[in-house]
């Protein structure tokens, strides 16, 4: 069959009895409006948000204006999948450190859910020791020697809480704004709001490292209900950073260009019979696909950096490391990516086993983290992108100050249980204030007993630095107006500069 | 004549029993029918303005000969004016039992009212009778006698300063009015002076109560305008338990969800912002005193950051070039800008001004392209050029059209020192990023009076610690940004044992 029998196949198949009587109803409604309105009308082809905003369906990267005067106009957002404990990296609670090996009381476990703890476990002080740095004398352990540096650029929010005790839910909660699977993901509603800076690269880019992907998988960089154009990219930090960037054999780069505007152009009459707006979606991915192709290695080619920057990031190109990935999201920050989505797995320091135990992976995983992401941040600093770039860092939930005894044990390795009580996550950049500590846990770091902010406040305080209301930031679907925070969300207005 | 005669005397008849009707309710509560009426009030009391003004205006008008035959419809227009205020000022009688609006405006709003319609049927009478001497001052009369009406009854449900609130200071003055007060919110001078009650909580109830809690209108029988209101309380009872915020009226309306119907202000009136909400709840807690000291009582912190805002109100500053009238981009200027490899958009939805990028930096700009962005300069306030080159033989003359730029990226280029003297139009500016070119401290004179200017990004030029120095010298106010403070390359230890000894 070739492509113009297919065409005339699938027309054919759009003709049954029911799409017949319908075609005829709608047909003469359209006419009628027509005659009415003096134009042709079609819902697909435009869409508006809460405030009008027209989004052309043939563009829809198109760049579009925030609500208001934006702080930043883009996202670095450092996901530590797995949940990393606060308690070892920038909560110091010398209080625990007294109690640690005793029993934990059973005040502190009545009513409360946790993954693996079972019976009384003990407590467990701090295991590494602080310091205190910087013009603000922020707290940080000395897992993080490097990023030690950076305090004076950046905001803790230290008495974070969520609602979910498990990682893919909590995961989903916080990047899609619910725990079911189903919802656009922050970067999506990111881009679906202000359109990408590049036609060239997709506005929402995702890099992982550390493995695998976390254990929510690719839902939380998803577009949900979002017309999937919204989507987040993930590209591969090892080898080509996205699949066939060089042309297969016999295939020439002319005649894929030209096999693409041959489908394009199908996918166009397509739809223009039946007007679903996926299928423009479909169009400008492929044509998004193209322009990758050509764009892609400019930008994802670290080998052009000088050696002082290799140095700084500690990235050795060719390797799937965070670090490279680090690197890969300032020179993707440089070239106008809305949203930047880095994860690192590995964090879910239960002390079961050696590599997830707070003496030894987690040790790991800070010395894999520490010196990129504050080279990132200074970096990012010197060539003036700091201003402009919002920088996140942060884990899905944090880590209770009982050693976690599974099965009611003392277990061989040190490690902590899931908690959603209290986090540590810190911004920087992007209209935040820098050099502050916004919140406070107890003495033991159980609970935020100050300034305490949740997951839908954290997103709607990133939506508002990009310059969007998060309430009027609205997607319609199954018949209602929905929003990245539901029905939550305060800003939080005292870290904002 | 007799036909005129009948009509009002239909009216007289009409209206009596309405009258009769409700005085005996006087004593005690007005009957949901008349208060259902009464709210009518205000739709229909425009119809005797217009007639009776318009009565006024034709009867004016019929001197001159082209308009004679208008004289003949006068008693028409008349007698529908005098009609439609009679409904008025039984509607209005009506509306006036709710006991929401009392006082000598009130007492004046009425009399005015059946003044306009004793002076409008004698009027009438005599224009029937064609004794036109008495005749015209007696409609003049009448229009005099709807106006205070008319003005009295706006400021009932306005509030007395509605109308002259905005005028400007130099109308003030010929009118002998005191200058306009500047209401951008309480501003006191001295937390240490400030009554609670007098500096902090009265402002806050005198913007957002007192319109409709005055003497004048009284709704829900609740005065706001003293303490003494505050005081009394209302038909709901007392507006506040002291030390029990959660517990007093006063708090508990005013966060009554925005939809509820007891929400006050109620809808559509500007509602209490937190830091007010949170003012009020913090005086009921500590006594709601009507005469301590800010200094007397307990203020947690969250309360004193606000108090400390009061005396000292946030500034806020905006660029005055989004404020400056400049011709708004059109989906045109976009598209034109799109097609020729920009990246443009609004810098917020409602300002026209625009920011543009060229990210595409494989392919060098050519004349065209600069062509097309300079026919748009106007426009864009963010222009973003970093890492862009430039086709053979061209030069970035062109920024010198950008007047409007507050932002401008324009690092990893080739531009000069020479080219830098575009930055001498750009007085708005207040972002560049120099980075990585060959600007030394000669180009950098250029931005000696940039008044704007807050952040330089100077990181890799040929800038010397003197030019930088002069520079910070002009603009005290610059942060110059050359390189971060480099990373000590640390190793992290990780053969450490644990810190904690069991």
């Amino acid at each position: 069959m070739n492509l113009l029998e297919e065409i005339a196949y699938r027309k054919a198949e759009l003709n049954t009895r029911r799409h017949f009587m319908k075609k005829c109803l709608s047909g003469m409604g359209t006419m009628a409006l027509g005659s009415l309105m003096g134009s042709s009308l079609s819902s697909c082809e435009r869409a508006t948000d809460a405030l009008g905003q027209l989004r052309d369906s043939a563009n829809p990267m198109n760049p579009l204006p925030p609500h208001f005067l934006p702080k930043a106009k883009r996202v670095i957002y450092l996901h530590m999948a797995g949940a990393p404990s606060q308690l070892e990296l920038f909560d110091f609670k010398p209080e625990l450190q007294k109690l640690h090996g005793l029993d934990c009381p059973p005040s502190l476990l009545e009513g409360k859910k946790f993954a693996f703890i079972q019976g009384t476990p003990q407590m467990l002080g701090p295991q590494f020791n602080f310091n205190r740095y910087g013009e603000s004398g922020a707290y940080v352990s000395d897992r993080l020697p490097h990023f030690s540096q950076c305090v004076d650029d950046v905001a803790f929010l230290k008495a974070m809480h969520t609602d979910e005790f498990n990682h893919a839910p909590a995961q989903l909660l916080m990047q899609t704004g619910s725990a079911r699977l189903g919802k656009p993901s922050m970067g999506s509603w990111v881009t679906y709001g202000l359109g990408s800076e590049n036609q060239d690269l997709p506005g929402f880019v995702v890099l992982v490292s550390g493995g695998t992907t976390p254990s929510a998988g690719k839902s939380i960089w998803g577009s949900g209900f979002l017309p999937t154009v919204y989507q987040g990219v993930q590209c591969r930090s090892k080898g080509d950073p996205v699949l066939y960037l060089s042309d297969p054999k016999g295939m020439s780069r002319a005649l894929r260009k030209k096999s693409i505007e041959a489908i394009n152009d199908i996918n166009r009459t397509q739809f223009e019979e039946v007007g679903d707006p996926e299928i423009m979606t479909r169009i400008a991915q492929y044509e998004m696909a193209y322009k990758m192709q050509m764009s892609v290695p400019e930008t994802m080619d670290i080998n052009d950096e000088p050696d002082y920057i290799h140095e700084m990031y500690g990235t050795e190109p060719g390797k799937a490391s965070f670090a490279n990935n680090c690197l890969l999201a300032r020179r993707l920050a440089e070239k106008g990516v809305r949203f930047i989505q880095l994860y690192h797995w590995g964090w879910d320091a239960h002390g079961a086993a050696k590599s997830e135990a707070i003496n030894h992976g987690f040790k790991n995983r800070c010395q894999e983290i520490d010196q990129p992401m504050s080279a990132l941040l200074k970096d990012l600093k010197q060539r003036g992108l700091l201003d402009d770039t919002l920088v996140v860092w942060g884990g899905e939930f944090g880590r209770t100050p009982m050693r976690e005894n599974r099965g009611g044990k003392e277990m061989k390795f040190i490690g902590r249980d899931h908690h959603l009580e209290a986090f540590t996550i810190w911004m920087a950049g992007g209209g935040i204030k820098p050099g502050i500590t916004y919140g406070e846990t107890d003495e033991i770091g159980y609970y935020g007993i100050k300034d305490r902010v949740h997951v839908h406040d954290l997103q709607a305080t990133i939506l508002h630095q990009l310059g969007l209301n998060h309430e009027q930031l609205t997607y319609h679907f199954q018949g209602r107006d929905f929003r990245l925070t539901d029905v939550h969300g305060n800003i939080v207005e005292k870290i904002l500069a | 004549m007799k036909k005129l005669s009948l009509i009002l005397l239909i009216t007289v008849i009409a209206v009596l029993p309405a009258f009769a009707q409700s005085i005996p309710e006087l004593q005690e509560k007005p009957s949901d029918l008349s208060l259902f009426l009464g709210r009518f009030h205000p739709l229909i009391v425009h119809l005797p303005i217009g007639f009776i003004l318009l009565a006024f205006l034709m009867e004016v008008l019929s001197s001159l000969p082209k308009f004679r035959h208008l004289g003949a419809s006068v008693s028409f227009v008349l007698v529908l004016g005098i009609l439609s205020a009679v409904g008025a000022a039984v509607l209005g009688y009506l509306l006036s039992l709710s006991g929401e609006y009392q006082g000598a405006t009130l007492d004046w709003h009425l009399w005015l009212g059946i003044g306009t319609i004793v002076l409008a049927i004698v009027a009438l009478l005599l224009k029937t009778k064609g004794v036109s001497k008495i005749y015209f001052p007696a409609l003049f009369g009448a229009v005099v006698c709807l106006s205070f009406t008319g003005h009295l009854g706006g400021n009932l449900t306005h509030g007395s300063d509605y109308l002259v609130k905005y005028m400007p200071t130099p109308m003030r003055k010929v009118v002998g009015l005191p200058p306009k007060v500047n209401d951008e919110g309480p501003v006191i001078t001295n937390l240490e002076e400030a009554v609670i009650f007098d500096d902090v909580i009265k402002p806050i109830t005198d913007g957002k109560c007192e319109s409709c809690h005055n003497p004048e209108k009284t709704k829900g029988d609740l005065r706001l305008d003293a303490k003494e209101g505050f005081q009394k309380g209302g038909e709901n009872g007392p507006v506040f338990t002291a030390g029990q915020p959660a517990d007093s009226e006063l708090i508990k309306r005013i966060k009554l969800p925005q939809d509820h119907d007891d929400v006050m202000p109620p809808e559509g009136k500007n509602p209490l912002s937190k830091e007010e909400i949170q003012l009020l709840e913090w005086w009921i807690e500590n006594e709601a005193s009507f005469d301590k000291k800010v200094t007397e009582v307990k203020t947690s912190p969250e309360v004193q950051e606000i108090l400390d805002a009061l005396v000292n109100p946030p500034q806020k500053e905006i660029n005055p070039v989004f404020t400056m009238d400049i011709d708004a981009a059109t989906e045109d200027d976009l598209q034109d800008l799109r097609k020729n490899g920009f990246s443009a958009a609004p810098i917020a939805s409602g300002i026209p001004l625009l920011q543009v990028s060229y990210l595409n930096t494989n392919a060098p700009l050519s004349a065209q392209q600069l062509k097309v962005l300079s026919n748009h300069s106007d426009q864009i306030v963010w222009l973003n050029l970093s890492k862009v080159r430039l086709e053979q033989k061209l030069d970035y003359g062109f920024l010198k059209d950008f007047e409007h730029l507050t932002e401008l990226h324009i690092d990893h280029t080739a531009i000069t020192d020479e080219e830098l003297k575009a930055l001498k139009n750009m007085k708005w500016l207040e972002y560049i990023n120099l980075y990585g070119t060959e600007v030394s401290d000669k180009g950098l004179a250029n931005l000696h009076l940039l008044k704007h200017l807050k952040t330089a990004y100077l990181w890799q030029t040929n800038a010397t610690p003197t030019g930088i120095s002069t520079l910070q010298e002009k603009l005290p106010e610059l942060q110059i940004h050359t390189q971060a403070p480099s990373l000590i390359l640390v190793s992290a230890d990780t053969t450490e044992e644990v810190t904690t000894k069991n």
